[in-house]
């Protein structure tokens, strides 16, 4: 059975007018750690709604977020989404933290899931944004790479080979893009490949934990050992032995990685070996009721 | 992958095929029995050790486990009759592994109780979304589910499940504190029609009667309904005991859902002691999932009957950790054998043809019926 924690709702305006919707959940608890965990992509913050009881329940904050230009509650269509968008939301939702919620970098860590991985690394590899942990779980490393294997085709190459070269509008998993949109974005940021990930990762001098998948489909294990060879403050290296990328399918191995990203901040933050607190399945029909009746709640009409 | 990493608990292979495979109905009818036969065989393991009830009756019967090698001598596995399930408290679990107690509709006063523990019930959902996934192919769809939510479905297992598809898409759920609310499940249904690709409305086939008979009488149609999909489940009899028309229904859906495709009207079939769904694809075959097998008895014998004639059905599910969800059926049933569908799909495919006595019908939608559907106004 879970603990108490409270719920607060933020929509967190920019200042062209559009909103980047987040949900904070707390414990009535001083200096508690706060985890933002952006959604990755395609999915909301009800996605994430194990992790944030797996967090709660043992003692750290979480704020969630969804990604403007995205599904969920904030601004913008999934239509429209582009990894520039997504690291500007996450900077975004981060200064509001430390400005408006009073957390230091000292008390922030961030969990990156997915392609939230190539966000993530992207933000801290700033000075200014460095916060005090960060987890990887099932983090894409090179995106060319991702992108063939879900999609069955190349678009990197061949936006590369021919700038004018029309993609469309079509599905990435089960909703449509606009491939163009996407990948000139990504082109123009230079985060398509492997290098991107490696040039991120060389600056970010924070303590790094990844969790990976041994049987990863969308991502190429040989490049991620590589990337994790050149951070030079990775503390930890977790495999989920049998799992492939869609945890949120897999409530086994995704409970094995949520408890192993418990096991990580707590290590960090030095949080004592208490026994810990494990929500199980009915905690989390019981809680999606109320994470869907939100999610109605605050849906946009655009 | 480099050696340097720390190796973190191994997913079973049961739980791979349940949770992270999406070729389940597409192997060869060799390798469906051979992976059904070596799950079985090691669901059949577990609960010997586990249930001692079970254990003992398995002894009493005087089946050994090393004379049942192959997916032909998979019967010899040891049945529960599901009636026992309304006697006795069949569970290989402690109380404080219980997840949930899951009940049957007891329409006719007793009432069968399962109990489930969270990888029972974990693997359940997981296979329900592996199924759906599989048969249903949906991307981004919305749920209209004419039926409670999950809290107010409490243990009637039928509506749990129906409520459980939240956890998959966003619901709206147009039963609340009892009562059945069709003018609320008209105006979800009209206004997420075009914001979502897919629309799903679920529910007992007397939910969607009530659903029509409320269009005709307040006049209203939805247009474009080609991307919806019916999902009925629970039966097909009425608290009155006259049988539902599956085809007359959807021609009356029809009337009022313009551009409703026949092949988007589809049954499940979900049992409180089975622990997966049995879900139609386009061509209406109901697909067993490559975890479970289904037999289909002589009544005098108990022996398995050739494929297409009809005897009790029985399933062997070996996704259930927490009881032996080795059962024997009340239903008449029909099978073929990992068959390799219309719709390019393989796998045995079960037809229900009715319960064993008249007089006992199945309970869910009967009880479904009773609660919520109006008793007047009906000309079926």
């Amino acid at each position: 059975m879970t603990s108490n924690y409270a719920e607060e709702v933020i929509n967190i305006e920019d200042t062209d007018g559009s909103v980047i919707h987040c949900v904070f959940n707390y414990i009535n608890e001083e200096d508690r750690p706060l985890i933002v965990i952006p959604s990755q992509y395609e999915k909301t913050i009800r996605t994430n709604l194990m992790l944030m009881l797996y967090l709660v329940n043992n003692g750290f904050n979480v704020l969630r977020y969804d990604n403007r230009n995205h599904n969920g509650n904030s601004t913008g269509k999934i239509l429209d989404f582009t990894l520039k968008s997504a690291i500007e939301d996450l900077s975004i939702v981060m200064n509001y933290v430390q400005r408006e919620l009073s957390y230091t970098k000292e008390q922030l860590g961030i969990v990156g899931i997915s392609i939230s991985n190539k966000v993530v690394m992207e933000y801290l590899k700033k000075i200014e944004n460095r916060v005090s942990v960060y987890v990887s779980l099932v983090g894409v490393v090179n995106m060319q790479h991702t992108l063939e294997a879900i999609a069955g085709f190349d678009a990197v190459k061949e936006k590369k080979s021919d700038k004018e070269h029309i993609l469309g509008v079509h599905k990435l998993l089960s909703y449509e893009i606009d491939w163009d949109n996407f990948v000139t974005d990504m082109l123009e940021l230079k985060l398509e490949d492997v290098n991107s990930s490696l040039e991120a990762v060389e600056q970010i001098d924070i303590p790094v934990y990844a969790i990976v998948a041994e049987k990863d489909n969308w991502v190429n294990m040989d490049e991620v050992d590589i990337v994790l060879k050149r951070c030079i403050h990775v503390k930890g290296k977790h495999v989920l032995q049998g799992a492939t990328h869609e945890l949120y399918k897999n409530p086994e191995s995704a409970k094995t990685a949520m408890r192993q990203i418990l096991l990580n901040v707590r290590e960090h933050w030095n949080m004592g070996s208490s026994s810990l607190v494990l929500p199980d399945i009915m905690d989390m029909i019981a809680h999606n009721k109320e994470e869907r009746q939100r999610e109605k709640l605050y849906m946009r009409e655009e | 992958m480099s050696g340097t990493y720390r190796k973190l608990e191994k997913l079973s292979d049961l739980d791979d095929l349940i949770y992270q495979r999406n070729d389940n109905f597409f192997h060869s009818p060799d390798e469906i029995r051979t992976l059904r036969t070596k799950y079985i065989l090691e669901s059949f393991k577990h609960h010997l050790v586990k249930n001692e009830k079970y254990k003992v009756y398995a002894e009493t019967l005087g089946v050994n486990i090393e004379e049942i090698q192959s997916d032909k001598e998979l019967h010899n596995i040891p049945l529960i009759p599901s009636k026992l399930f309304k006697v006795q408290k069949i569970t290989g679990i402690k109380d404080e592994e219980v997840a949930k107690v899951c009940t049957s509709s007891g329409t006719k006063g007793s009432i069968s109780k399962v109990y489930r523990d969270e990888v029972t019930l974990e693997r359940f959902l997981g296979g329900m979304q592996n199924i759906i996934d599989s048969l249903l192919e949906l991307d981004d769809a919305y749920c209209v589910n004419l039926g409670p939510d999950t809290e107010e479905a409490g243990d009637l297992w039928f509506s749990y499940v129906m409520s459980l598809i939240s956890m998959i898409f966003p619901t709206s759920n147009l039963v609340k504190e009892g009562n059945f609310y069709p003018d609320e499940a008209v105006k979800e249904i009209k206004n997420s029609i075009l914001k979502y690709e897919n629309i799903v409305i679920v529910g007992a086939p007397a939910m969607f009667l009530e659903l029509f008979q409320y269009m005709k009488k307040s006049d209203q149609v939805v247009h474009g309904c080609n991307n919806i999909l019916c999902l009925t489940a629970g039966g097909w009899k009425r608290a009155q005991g006259q049988a539902l028309s599956r085809k007359e229904l959807f021609c009356e859906l029809e009337s009022v859902f313009h551009g409703i495709k026949s092949e988007n009207f589809r049954d499940i079939l979900n049992m409180v002691e089975l622990n997966s769904i049995f879900c139609e694809c386009h061509k209406h075959k109901k697909h067993v999932p490559i975890w479970t097998k289904i037999i289909v008895l002589d009544p005098i014998t108990l022996m398995p009957v050739p494929d297409g004639e009809e005897g009790i059905l029985a399933f062997l599910d070996s996704s259930a950790e927490s009881y032996p969800a080795f059962v024997l059926t009340d239903d008449i049933a029909k099978m073929e054998s990992c068959k390799k569908c219309k719709c390019g799909r393989t796998s045995d495919i079960v037809d229900i043809v009715r319960r064993v006595k008249d007089n006992d019908a199945r309970g869910c939608a009967l009880k479904i019926d009773a609660k919520y559907c109006k008793k007047e106004g009906y000309n079926d």
